[in-house]
């Protein structure tokens, strides 16, 4: 049983990427075997005829229902949500019913998103939370997407997760969180994304961070895309995503197989052990190989070595992108001044053809990770093709490489509030002083445990 | 469901922008609005009344139009302007239970306005918000059009800004306000512009300031670059002498053409039109919303900084009557023109200053790539304020104005606002000194006031200024880690 993961999208991004991974979800879905489809349905979809819902329109009730809960301060984008869900190919839709919208924007204000908007809708969200988790039959977890910088996304989304870490407190909580352009979205991201993480890294289990820098160079670079639009880019983001979530089956390292091995990755339970060793350390990033575009996947051929060699060095070099990889880097030594980033733990997904057999070796090279890592790489594979490919590898992480944004993000925040800029419209919705200085002291230390890695 | 902003039009100037501004919007929705059913992006700005019953009845969003009314409030001390708007082609957006007008005008004295004609018609005024604020189901703000230089639209509109502060704190307060030039006809417009701009840095969120002088500029400018311009702006003059509207100052300048020569009607769409770009990204969809309080949040970084200079590219739509259409450019030029002193609406060039935030509202077929590569690229060639390195807001909304392919529409918060601040102190001191006219004013309020009033102006100034010449710290205090647990 893989268990059911109910996602919750907050504010615009995260509802668009939430939207296309539904969409990815189903159209893996629609192209697999029918025992796998039943699977990632199970896992992500009900069936349509919800019984809370007599009244819906016969002719797409019979079409499997998203496990999502849609929350936004506006009501632009879950409208756009649901008719994109209805109008897809691959057959599925959202409950009307569960999603939640507001009259007001947050304004890309955390605070107000946070403070102001968060009591209003605490018990609307986790009411409607909560109906979605009574009908799966085994809950695996929670997932949520967000941005970090932005009002709602970001604050009222940081107050859910708190919400529903205290409502729901054995379930697994994973975030998805899409840090924003450096410049040109949200003039106030440094704040909104120092409050989100500090908030995020208390009560999430895995805050998966995925920049949209890095997505929108993975379009341009792989993709062959010259303009990408936020649905590229939130197209990439789910395949990634997807990656992990999509049935699979664990298995050791060894060859002898450790505990566990050859059952089915239970969602989200299993990702969250795997990748989330250490409560002070929950910072993850993905990374998918291949990726292009469909048109060149009939000319590609597909080696397991090549691609596990690739992504270990992606892995080494900190970066998400397959293009330009710097194959100078080493593990072990100081890597001749370049930086060679440290993992803490990784798991790896490996689908498509001969997944079972592939040698993972090089990804378990003991240098790459630090000694007193409990279990640093767990592997899971599928039979099934992922994206058209014939191979495929997905690599969560809990790596360093998230750390220099992290880094450039607090160095302007700090700059920032020695100027006093922006202070009064976060005091005006009750984040002081006070709460500033909280989170950049707990981001400081989380930082400050991945650089002594 | 509707997220509403009430237009509150004070004094002549503010009436006739405002009448502009309702006749564009329309036809920008007819133009997007093509199965006549009352939707949201209607909603923003109209009702939807069903007449035949009377008291009227709301029709909800979704319905077919029945009628449409202006969520306005218009206010005027005389009733030419008013008059004009109730028997002109907007007549049908308004209803003569929404207007408040006086007989007499304020004599171009802000005092006036503003202290007796203030509480006189507090009352009324408010009954006449509260309205409108009834009506609407998520009030976002108001937009109060007026001008700075007469006496109704500058004094009662600081009044009546001061009301809306104390009654709906909760309402964003958008200004869009027209600084009279430095060759005014009003005689009493020093004194009435600083008292005005006074109330602004008070009680506003957000002012955009709009310069005479600038929209003569442009309007002037496009005119001579098109061959078979006439000198009044309109190239069949049966539009332009057909229209009642006419005059962009406040004041009982007269501005019926053959007054100068001066092109209100252009100038008024070119306001009105800032307005239309300005809410474009909360009536319709986009890639990268952009709402009325995100542009407060990220643009005004200190409480009292909040006067924002905007330009636009194209500065004005094809569809506006009267006016020649540049030359169609393409979305690298419009990136760029947003930036040049030519397209200010303020007669300033912010690129000799210091940028704290600046916002860019980009509409029609423009996405996030394009965005940021002109970002990238125009970044280069500004100043940002040390303590901000990624100062740039971008907006994307899908529909661009009528007719057109893409816009741009940029809101600055600059230091450049200095020198029109400093402007209006300097001219104002020059009267004061010698006491002319002051007199008028203190009939109604004291001097002290009118002089606390200019030293608030002056500070506004120099917080601009030391802005601009704040240099970046050798360090900036930082909280170190606890250390590894």
């Amino acid at each position: 049983m893989p268990g059911s993961v109910v996602t919750v999208q907050l504010g615009q991004c995260g509802n668009q990427v939430g939207c296309e991974l539904f969409d990815t979800l189903a159209r893996e879905a629609a192209a697999s075997s029918p025992s796998v489809r039943d699977e990632i349905h199970e896992a992500f979809f009900r069936s349509g005829d919800g019984a809370a819902r007599p009244s819906s329109s016969s002719s797409s009730s019979s079409s499997p229902t998203a496990r999502a809960v849609l929350i936004d301060m506006e009501p632009k984008v879950i409208a756009s949500s649901l008719k994109r869900a209805r109008r897809s190919s691959h057959r599925w839709r959202y409950d009307a019913n569960s999603a939640l919208a507001f009259q007001s924007g947050s304004g890309n204000n955390w605070a107000r998103g946070y403070n102001t908007y968060g009591g209003l809708v605490r018990d609307e969200a986790l009411e409607l939370v909560r109906r979605e988790a009574e009908r799966c039959d085994h809950l695996g977890g929670f997932l949520l997407t967000q941005s970090l910088a932005g009002g709602t996304g970001a604050g009222l989304g940081a107050f859910v997760a708190e919400a529903i870490r205290d409502e729901h407190r054995g379930a697994t909580i994973l975030n998805h969180c899409v840090w924003p352009y450096e410049s040109g979205e949200v003039i106030v991201q440094c704040y909104n994304t120092l409050l989100t993480l500090s908030t995020l890294l208390n009560v999430s289990d895995g805050v998966c961070v995925v920049q949209n820098e890095q997505l929108h160079r993975a379009c341009v670079g792989a993709l062959k895309i010259k303009r990408p639009t936020f649905d590229d880019m939130n197209g990439v983001a789910a395949t990634q995503l997807a990656g992990v979530l999509l049935p699979s089956v664990a298995r050791g390292v060894t060859p002898a197989g450790g505990a566990g091995c050859g059952r089915k990755l239970m969602l989200l339970h299993d990702v969250s052990r795997g990748a989330c060793c250490d409560p002070t350390m929950r910072l993850l990033s993905l990374r998918s190989v291949p990726m292009m575009p469909q048109t060149s996947v009939d000319f590609t051929t597909f080696a397991w070595p090549g691609l596990i060699k690739r992504a270990r060095q992606m892995l080494l070099t900190g970066t998400t992108l397959e293009e330009g990889l710097d194959w100078g880097v080493e593990p072990g030594g100081d890597g001749g001044g370049r930086v060679v980033t440290r993992c803490l733990a990784a798991m790896a997904f490996l689908r498509g053809k001969g997944a079972e057999d592939a040698d993972v070796g090089a990804l378990s090279d003991p240098r790459l990770f630090p000694t007193w890592t409990p279990s640093p790489l767990s592997v899971s594979h599928s039979g099934a093709r992922f994206c058209g490919y014939d191979a495929s590898l997905t690599l969560l992480s809990n790596c360093q490489s998230a750390c220099p944004p992290i880094g450039r993000m607090l160095a302007r925040a700090y700059q920032m509030k020695h100027a006093g800029a922006y202070l009064h419209q976060y005091a005006e919705h009750g984040v002081g002083e006070g709460e500033f200085d909280e989170a950049f002291g707990r981001v400081e230390d989380v930082l400050a445990a991945y650089r002594a890695m | 469901m509707p997220r509403e902003i009430i237009t509150v039009q004070v004094g002549q100037c503010g009436n006739q922008i405002g009448c502009r501004f309702w006749e564009m919007a329309l036809n920008e929705h007819a133009a997007y609005n093509a199965k006549a059913r009352y939707d949201e992006a209607l909603s923003s700005f109209f009702q939807n009344v069903d007449a035949r019953r009377d008291p009227p009845v709301n029709v909800p969003v979704g319905d077919p139009i029945r009628a449409l009314k202006a969520r306005a409030v218009v206010v005027d001390m005389e009733e030419g302007v008013t008059n004009e708007l109730l028997t002109g082609p907007m007549r049908d957006v308004f209803d003569s239970k929404q207007f408040i007008t006086g007989q007499s005008g304020s004599g171009n004295n802000w005092a006036c306005g503003s202290h007796h004609y203030g509480p006189m018609y507090r009352e009324s005024l408010l009954e006449q918000v509260r309205r409108p604020v009834e009506e609407a189901d998520s009030l976002q703000s108001f937009m109060l059009l007026h001008s700075l230089g007469g006496g109704t639209g500058s004094g009662l509109g600081s009044y009546l800004l001061a009301a809306l502060a104390d009654e709906y704190p909760d309402v964003y307060r958008f200004s869009v306000s027209v600084f009279p030039s430095d060759d005014d006809d009003v005689v009493t417009s020093p004194y009435n512009a600083m008292l005005s701009c006074a109330a602004l840095a008070e009680h506003a969120d957000c002012v955009l300031p709009v310069e005479n002088q600038a929209l003569m500029d442009i309007v002037q400018s496009i005119e001579a670059k098109s061959k078979n311009a006439s000198p009044f702006g309109g190239r069949s003059g049966g539009v332009l002498s057909g229209s009642s509207l006419s005059g962009v100052d406040g004041g009982d300048v007269a501005g019926r053409a053959g007054h100068g020569g001066k092109p209100w009607d252009g100038m008024n769409g070119i306001a009105a039109n800032l307005l239309l770009n300005l809410t474009a990204g909360m009536r319709f969809d986009g890639a990268l919303n952009v709402d009325i309080n995100e542009i407060t949040m990220n643009l005004v970084p200190f409480p009292r900084l909040h006067f924002l200079l905007s330009s636009m590219s194209p500065v004005v739509t094809p569809a506006d009557r009267g006016m020649t259409v540049p030359a169609p450019r393409t979305l690298d030029q419009i990136f760029s023109e947003v930036f040049s002193t030519d397209r200010q609406l303020a007669s300033v060039d912010p690129r000799r200053n210091t940028y704290m935030a600046c916002a860019l509202l980009m509409r029609g077929a423009v996405n996030i790539s394009d965005a940021n590569r002109n970002v990238e690229r125009l970044k280069r060639g500004l100043k940002m304020a040390h303590w901000v390195s990624d100062g740039f807001k971008v907006g994307l909304c899908d529909r661009a104005p009528v007719n057109s392919l893409y816009s741009a529409t940029c809101l600055a918060n600059n230091c450049a606002m200095q020198k029109p601040l400093s402007a209006i102190c300097e001219r104002f001191h020059k009267l004061r000194r010698k006491k002319v006219f002051l007199h008028h004013y203190t009939e109604y309020m004291d001097v002290e006031d009118i002089d606390g009033a200019a030293a608030s102006i002056g500070s506004l100034a120099e917080e601009y200024a030391r802005v601009d010449a704040s240099r970046a710290p050798d360090a900036v205090p930082s909280i170190a880690p606890l250390g590894f647990r």
